[in-house]
């Protein structure tokens, strides 16, 4: 008998409304809460993903292969789609046998008015095709790029669609953009596939926006990895000392903790260590309202530690903070503040004096 | 059998050493494309040379004029079917569409198999034809199928009675004849059909087979709406008495559905943007996919009043097929293991059977390039949910019948009997 844990069969009824979130079987995800908006994280099917790291493998469909310069194309993508995921996603390469066929021509996997489709099935497998060159649409002929020495403008990048069709198979929808279509280059897994000239008909690498979506679904390869920018991650921070008073000139020892928030919506980016960022070190007299830096935080082998040591002469109030990195999703954060008395000496010999912070 | 000059198969794929005559003129360097475009198509796409075309190419005189043709009656030059069809071909028919490539990997043309099914139910082809690029195929209705054919300047119209192995030619039209489908009653046909010279919308057409003269445009074309783009294809299916016609037409992501009553001329549009491709009909109901990039996808049906309704969340490939019990949505599982066959109205699942391995649901035409129907005399319903290898109807390949009564797949012989 069929098991059918994962096969999901039931009656409901949609509102219009949420027809247009139901498309493709997706559900979406992000920062913020539903409906999707511009610049946020691609949604995602509602289906599993595949084992974290997983080495996906294809192979030409027997009697479909496609013509070379798409398997050259289709290789590429592949490698596109390692290099460029920013997570740790599924990789995908070619080995001769695998059950996961790439097929050229019909394919009744596809509608009928795609020009490359593809079905996945964690942990399963997976299948991508192609139309072929030349397939007649009511609006012409269908014309890939690489079957060209020049490519005329109308015709659609293999790579790019191959890798767009890789991302749906690591669970990518199609992005949501602005009405206007300005942030088209945030993704490359997109509803309207583009052709030569337009902007990002030939991207070969994800949109900041497809990064996102892995990330959260995938988690990211380190805890030194960026995160992407399409994504707005609140951090926490916190600070320790090794102890809360000391006499004049000894050395104390202060630790940071930098981490993604512990928030639901963070998927497998929750509470991850940030490491190999910049946390810098504060301090102001009890009773101050500025602030003064100490200096840079040294990364520890702890993930997302930082720690440094100083020798303060006087009782200050202490904190870390974090500031918002230009190139990452992360928000800034600034741990609670500290306060570390210190006492005067009072039998000799005393800690040199004026050589701590 | 007849096959054009210069043409040859070559192990698994079909392969062309030569162009069609369609292909020639759409597809060599020397030549544009017509046709709309989508909005960032900025000029005619051509190859950087054509093919060589060894001793050229005769002109062809209609798709299927290898076939002889049926003993017609003829008015006005209008060939007419000498009886309306009764019923089905008592053997069963098939046809099959596959891309002819040529050794770059450029389509060519297509190659159409028609037949009748042997006594133990297999798919036997009676008949090969190498059609240009832009052809189609629709039915079997009665053992008749509808076959399109454009050679780059005339669009010809011809059916194949596989019953009596004959031709009928219906029509040559200027217009682009993209898709066109025989209702049950089989004296008429209703065309899609596009401009030539800009493959704008022209709408839709019906011939009446017994009335000399020509087609009469029956739905206009659709309407721009810059939610769906520019329309990729247009799919035209009949519901199962022909009383109302469905035309589908999907942009690169959704598609709009169109249900006209030709009798009264009512049309009902269905444009929600996140509709896909319709799947079937079923008491008078669409039922749909979900707008979605692959499989699995959600099957929605669209009820007389309200929302759509969602049947069955993920689902591969789905079909509707009639039981004693009703009709039923038949499923492939996301794993593509198991057909399914799901209460519509319910969403449970009824019955299920194991998928031999190679062996997948076959869907609407429109998805498989292919196309059969069930002999009458098996007692089995006209729709009926079938199994082939990789989901398409072939020649001389496995044929298994998934029926909502039965509790597994069964060899179609097994159920003619």
């Amino acid at each position: 008998m069929i098991a059918i844990a994962t096969f999901a069969a039931r009656a409901g009824r949609l509102t219009t409304a949420a027809l247009l979130v139901v498309m493709g079987s997706a559900t979406l995800v992000g920062v913020s809460v539903a409906p999707a908006r511009a610049h946020s994280p691609d949604p995602v099917f509602s289906g599993s993903i595949w084992e974290k790291g997983r080495a996906l493998t294809f192979d030409w469909k027997s009697g479909q292969v496609p013509p070379s310069q798409l398997q050259t194309a289709i290789l590429a993508a592949a490698a596109d789609s390692n290099r460029s995921n920013g997570s740790r996603a599924a990789t995908f390469s070619r080995a001769i046998g695998s059950s996961n066929p790439v097929a050229y021509g019909v394919s009744v996997t596809c509608g009928v008015n795609g020009i490359a489709c593809f079905t996945r099935n964690p942990p399963t497998g997976f299948t991508v095709s192609f139309r072929e060159q030349g397939h007649r649409f009511d609006w012409g002929l269908l014309a890939w790029c690489q079957m060209y020495t020049t490519p005329p403008n109308g015709c659609f990048d293999a790579e790019n669609i191959a890798l767009d069709e890789l991302g749906h198979v690591e669970i990518l929808n199609h992005h949501v953009n602005y009405s206007d279509g300005s942030d088209y280059t945030d993704a490359v897994v997109q509803t309207v596939s583009r052709a030569k000239p337009s902007a990002g008909y030939n991207a070969h690498q994800y949109g900041r926006c497809d990064v996102a979506a892995l990330q959260l679904m995938y988690d990211v390869p380190s805890w030194s990895a960026p995160y992407s920018t399409c994504l707005d991650l609140v951090t926490t921070l916190t600070l320790s000392s090794s102890a809360s008073s000391i006499t004049a000139g000894t050395s104390i020892g202060f630790t940071a903790v930098l981490k993604v928030a512990d928030n639901s919506a963070y998927r497998e980016l929750r509470i991850n260590p940030l490491s190999s960022r910049s946390v810098v070190l504060q301090r102001r007299p009890v009773g101050s309202t500025s602030w003064t830096t100490v200096g840079t935080v040294a990364v520890a082998s702890g993930s997302g530690t930082y720690t440094l040591k100083t020798s303060p002469t006087a009782t200050y109030e202490w904190r870390a903070v974090f500031s918002k990195p230009a190139a990452e999703g992360l928000r800034a954060s600034i741990s609670p503040t500290l306060t570390v008395r210190v006492a005067s000496c009072t039998t000799s010999p005393c800690p040199l004096s004026g050589l701590g912070s | 059998m007849r096959r054009l000059p210069l043409v040859m198969r070559i192990g698994g794929p079909v392969l062309a050493i030569a162009m069609l005559p369609g292909a020639v003129s759409s597809l060599d360097g020397a030549a544009q494309e017509p046709g709309t475009v989508p909005p960032s198509w900025t000029g005619p796409v051509t190859r950087d040379a054509a093919p060589s075309v060894a001793g050229g190419l005769s002109a062809v005189v209609g798709p299927l004029s290898g076939l002889p043709a049926c003993d017609v009656a003829t008015a006005s030059g209008l060939p007419l079917p000498t009886r309306a069809p009764r019923g089905p071909d008592p053997a069963g028919s098939w046809w099959r569409l596959d891309p002819i490539l040529d050794e770059s990997g450029w389509l060519a043309g297509q190659r159409l198999h028609v037949g009748r099914l042997t006594a133990s139910g297999i798919p036997h082809a009676q008949h090969v034809f190498d059609l240009p690029a832009e052809s189609f195929a629709a039915g079997p209705v009665a053992g008749r199928i509808v076959v399109g054919a454009d050679d780059g300047s005339t669009s010809t119209l011809s059916m194949v009675d596989t019953g009596r192995s004959c031709r009928i030619e219906v029509a040559t039209e200027p217009d682009i004849v993209r898709r066109a489908i025989l209702a049950p009653d089989g004296q008429t046909v209703f065309e899609f059909r596009l401009a030539r010279a800009s493959r704008a919308d022209l709408g839709i057409w019906r011939r009446d087979l017994t009335e000399p003269g020509g087609a009469a445009q029956v739905l206009g074309p659709l309407e721009d709406d810059e939610r769906f783009g520019p329309t990729w294809t247009t799919e035209l299916v009949l519901d199962g008495g022909g009383e109302r016609l469905l035309v589908e037409s999907c942009g690169e992501r959704a598609c709009r559905l169109r249900i006209l009553d030709p009798a009264t001329g009512a049309v009902t549009l269905h444009a929600e943007p996140g509709l896909g491709e319709l799947v079937g009909v079923a008491a008078g109901r669409p039922f749909l996919r979900a707008a979605c990039p692959g499989l699995p996808c959600p099957v929605l049906v669209l009820e007389e009043a309200g929302e759509p309704r969602i049947v069955v969340e993920a689902a591969g490939s789905a079909v509707l097929a009639d039981g004693p019990d009703g009709t039923r949505l038949l499923v492939e599982s996301p794993d593509g293991r198991h057909v399914l066959a799901i209460d519509t109205a319910s969403g449970a699942v009824m019955r299920s059977a194991v998928l031999d391995p190679g062996m997948r649901l076959v869907p609407a035409p429109s998805r498989s390039l292919s196309g059969v129907e069930i002999p009458a005399a098996s007692g089995h319903a006209a729709r009926s949910g079938m199994a082939a290898p990789d989901g398409r109807i072939g020649d001389g390949t496995p044929l298994r019948v998934l029926d909502p009564a039965l509790p597994a797949l069964s060899d179609l012989e097994e159920v003619i009997r």
